[in-house]
């Protein structure tokens, strides 16, 4: 084999083999140990909770990849040996590449905490995880996430539709407060709580116990609590898979450290996605973000690198989304959870429903920096220009219609927030 | 089991018991049919209103599709095998057997006396229970999507056309002597509308409402209809006032999941629902050709020709197999497949109207939720991903993609058209240049 060999199947990995294939005629091929085919990560939950199938979350057809000339191979890659352009694999193949992707993704992370090898501990990361919850699922009828980060809502939400009562332990003084404003966080609060789930603030856990039998029984947090349970999922964060790597002369930090091109120190061998590290992140952008989007985007940018087209990753205005419960997130640009002296938001809140619209502005200039919606759709496109071309706050709201995706007949949301607005501006002046 | 699950349970045995109720005079001979009748609906409606208040109980604050596969019923598992079993062998009834329900016929007798001041036949039988489920079931979807004021609108729209259009004004037509017709449905679904044996039926009327009707029908098909799909896409039909989208919406809301959204069956459908097309319009040509000539140039052929595609496409697939498969293939069947007015109005769609489904940058995970729950089998997530809209002649703008989907990624919209085929998302050294 040679031409173009991609390490992983994931959304980023499949991104650049996909545009690869755009690009060029070269043999393309993706190894990858968790499944044949790609699937949706993000999709997990809904296959737990009897909304999809695994048929359902897999993007393209079975039949794609053969029409695509894109050869996919179900193994573990066990070392790379950029000397001689070769990849070795657990069934003992060599697999020779004229061009590298490393796209391995991230796995949960560990705590280090007494007890976490005991059975009954999980985390939600690959479809085996989800079989596994299945299982142990039938036997339970309460339950502990640990973590307070997207995926341990998730985890929360799937337990709750099969009617189990769930535990919440959240290091922080409020869910997403490492994200969020002070009283966003009260609105998902109270929508999580009406949702049935004990929310444990400011929790954090040292230790679990077992019984003879090495079950869950309980755990333990750093305020003395104790929390009966024989399931618990541990989700605080991914860390890269990387360590195949070590000693195959591929600089890495936390991740496979690459530059602007997404490419390792090593020629013809590039990062994407979870696995990786910018050495120099701009716009105020994080080295790594293990998120769907960032690892479609370095994914398509690797592949245009391969074709001869240097493209530096340049990911422009941070975006992201997420669902708590029924109550859609949707975040563009920098909105901090606490302002500094120079920024104010102007921040409205429904009273009668989960829902609050938050622009993060400078306070002598107005120009907005961010935005977030609370069971509110934004608009990407429109609130990506306002970021990049330095709205103001007030043409913000000249044009707030604009600015939201909500379905049709939705017209009061904007006019209740302009309502708000004007009457601020009254005050104020 | 828990309490709660027994209630659940309990909700079914009694829905189940209503229809027996129903059902009970084809068995056993009785006196008291209508009185039974009357009552099984009542505890059918009862039921099915207060297990959706209980299923949906928190759905203030947005639409629940979770446990939908792991249900038997709506996982085509044994019980929806048997409903629809059940379902197919009615229409069997309906169409061929109708004798075998003149029990039941009975039963409605003093509605369509009332109505109509005739007896009733097994077409009134039908579309009352027709009409019933459209009601109940509507009842339901208002509870499940009351959060969505889109689906609250739509599903009272069609409530109010079936209910009203399609089953008491022309009841009441008959009761005033005056031709049966049905003001929501034209050609070529409703494909006699056009014949040239209508047309003459309704112009021999005394007095002026025949001529309107024919008005009324070739104006909406051939004026309305344009105008409307240009400014609202086909949904203004096929999701807001068709009876068999009405049926879909509502009784049909649960099996929506099970349409197949593979690229071959979306080959099959242009194979069949095109051809479905032509067919009628053939027929209906001929079927003047030789009002025209008096039967000099194609003799008995066009009648020969309108029966076949009456027994082929009015009953059997738009019947039978549409309406009886719900449980197995979904809910839009015979729309997907077969309705040669979802067939003009598709092309349309497609090529001259403001309406596209908008997708919101490149906020799509792939998670492939719109996909599948999109009951004509659009791979809507293929569009999305890209970051392309979303026209297709097929859609029936139901909109439930845009509520399913959990990153607000789809949009329903009637804008100037000089956008709405947009370029797929392109990767720059800026990041992802949207169009
Ligand atoms: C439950 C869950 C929900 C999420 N929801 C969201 C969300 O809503 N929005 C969002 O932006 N992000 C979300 N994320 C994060 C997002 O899924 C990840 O950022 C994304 O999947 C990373 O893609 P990737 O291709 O880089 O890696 P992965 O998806 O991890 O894929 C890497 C693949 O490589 C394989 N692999 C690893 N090592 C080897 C090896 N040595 N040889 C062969 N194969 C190997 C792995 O088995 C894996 O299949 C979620 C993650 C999880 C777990
Ligand atoms: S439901 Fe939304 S996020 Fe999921 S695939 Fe469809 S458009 Fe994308």
């Amino acid at each position: 084999m040679s031409g173009i060999v991609i390490i992983g199947n994931g959304i980023s990995g499949i991104s650049a083999a996909i545009k690869s294939r755009e690009l060029t005629d070269q043999q393309i091929t993706v190894i990858s140990s968790e499944s044949k085919y790609f699937f949706s990560r993000t999709a997990l939950m809904y296959v737990f909770m009897g909304q999809m199938k695994f048929e359902h979350i897999k993007p393209y057809e079975d039949s794609f990849w053969k029409q695509q000339n894109i050869d996919l191979v179900f193994d573990k890659v066990n070392k790379i040996d950029p000397e001689h352009s070769t990849i070795l694999t657990d069934r003992g193949e060599k697999i020779t590449y004229d061009q590298l992707v490393i796209a391995t993704g991230s796995s949960p992370r560990k705590g280090k905490w007494k007890g976490e090898t005991l059975k009954g501990i999980f985390n939600l990361y690959t479809m085996s995880d989800v079989n596994k919850l299945h299982e142990a699922s039938h036997s339970c009828d309460k339950m502990v996430v640990v973590g307070g980060g997207l995926i341990g809502i998730e985890v929360c939400e799937m337990f709750a539709s099969r009617g189990i009562e769930v535990h919440f332990l959240v290091r922080e003084p409020f869910f997403m407060s490492g994200t969020l404003t002070t009283p966003e966080c009260e609105v998902l609060e109270r929508h999580i709580r009406n949702k049935g789930i004990s929310i444990h603030k400011n929790e954090t856990v040292i230790s679990f116990q077992g019984d003879q039998k090495g079950n869950l029984k309980s755990l333990q947090t750093e305020s003395g609590n104790s929390f009966e349970t024989s399931l618990a999922v541990v989700s605080i964060g991914v860390n890269p898979n990387i360590s195949f790597l070590d000693g195959s002369g591929i600089d890495m930090n936390h991740g496979i450290l690459v530059n602007e091109y997404l490419e390792t120190n090593i020629r013809g061998i590039y990062s994407a996605g979870d696995c990786t590290e910018l050495r120099s992140p701009v716009n105020g952008r994080r080295a790594i973000e293990p998120v769907w989007y960032t690892g479609k985007l370095m994914g398509n940018i690797v592949a245009l690198n391969i074709a001869g087209t240097p493209t530096i990753y340049n990911p422009g205005v941070w975006y992201n989304s997420a669902k708590f419960f029924d109550v859609e997130y949707q975040t563009y640009g920098f909105v901090p959870p606490i302002n500094d002296i120079n920024h104010d938001y102007f921040y409205w809140e429904d009273p009668q429903r989960p829902r609050s619209f938050n622009v993060y502005y400078d306070n002598s200039s107005e120009v907005v920096k961010g935005f977030n919606f609370l069971g509110i759709r934004g608009d990407h496109k429109k609130c990506e220009i306002a970021i990049r071309e330095k709205y103001t706050l007030s043409e913000v709201m000249e044009s707030l219609d604009s600015f939201l995706f909500d379905p049709e007949f939705s017209k009061s949301i904007p006019e209740k927030i302009l309502k708000f607005y004007n009457n601020l501006k009254l005050i104020n002046s | 089991m828990s309490v709660n699950s027994n209630i659940k349970q309990l909700y079914n045995y009694v829905s189940l018991i209503g229809i027996l109720v129903v059902l009970c005079p084809l068995f056993i001979s009785i006196a008291i049919s209508t009185q039974l009748l009357v009552f099984g609906i009542g505890i059918i409606f009862l039921s099915v209103v207060l297990q959706s208040l209980d299923d949906f109980k928190t759905s203030a604050t947005g639409v629940h599709y979770e446990n939908t596969f792991f249900k038997g019923i709506t996982n085509r598992k044994l019980s929806a095998w048997l409903l629809g079993i059940s379902l197919t062998t009615f229409y069997i009834f309906v169409y061929w057997f109708p004798d075998l329900l003149e029990p039941l016929v009975k039963a409605v007798d003093p509605f369509s006396y009332y109505l109509r001041g005739i007896p009733a036949d097994q077409w009134f039988l039908y579309g009352t229970f027709y009409t019933s489920a459209v009601l109940i079931m509507g009842t339901k979807a208002l509870i499940k999507y009351r959060s969505v004021a889109y689906h609250v609108r739509r599903t009272l729209s069609v409530m109010f056309f079936q209910f009203i259009l399609a089953w008491l004004i022309p009841a009441f037509l008959i009761k005033l002597n005056q031709p049966e017709f049905y003001f929501s449905y034209f050609w070529p679904l409703k494909y006699d509308y056009l014949f040239p044996g209508t047309i003459n039926y309704l112009t021999s009327q005394p007095g002026a409402l025949g001529t309107f009707m024919i008005f009324w029908g070739a104006s909406l098909t051939f004026v309305g209809t344009p105008v409307l799909t240009y400014f609202f896409g086909k949904r203004w039909y096929c999701s807001w006032v068709c009876g068999c989208g009405g049926l879909a919406e509502t009784a049909g809301d649960s099996f929506r999941h099970l349409s197949s959204s593979s690229t071959s069956s979306w080959k099959l459908e242009r194979f069949i629902i095109y051809p479905t097309l032509a067919f009628i319009v053939i027929v209906t040509a001929t079927l003047w050709v030789n009002s025209i000539s008096n039967g000099k140039i194609l003799g008995d052929f066009s009648n020969g020709a309108s029966s076949t595609y009456g027994f082929l496409i009015g009953s059997l697939f738009s019947g039978v197999i549409g309406v009886g498969f719900y449980p197995l293939l979904g809910t839009r069947v015979w729309c997907r497949f077969g309705c040669p007015m979802a067939a003009i109005l598709g092309i349309q769609q497609k090529y001259f109207s403001r309406f596209r489904i908008t997708t919101n940058g490149s906020q799509c995970i792939s998670c492939g939720n719109c996909t599948t729950y999109c009951e004509m089998g659009i791979d809507v997530k293929s569009y999305a991903q890209q970051g392309q809209n979303i026209v297709r002649a097929s859609c029936v703008g139901c909109g439930i993609c845009a509520t399913v989907c959990p990153r607000g990624v789809l949009k329903l919209e009637n804008k100037s058209d000089h956008d709405r085929l947009n370029n797929p998302l392109q990767p720059t050294s800026a990041g992802w240049k949207m169009n």
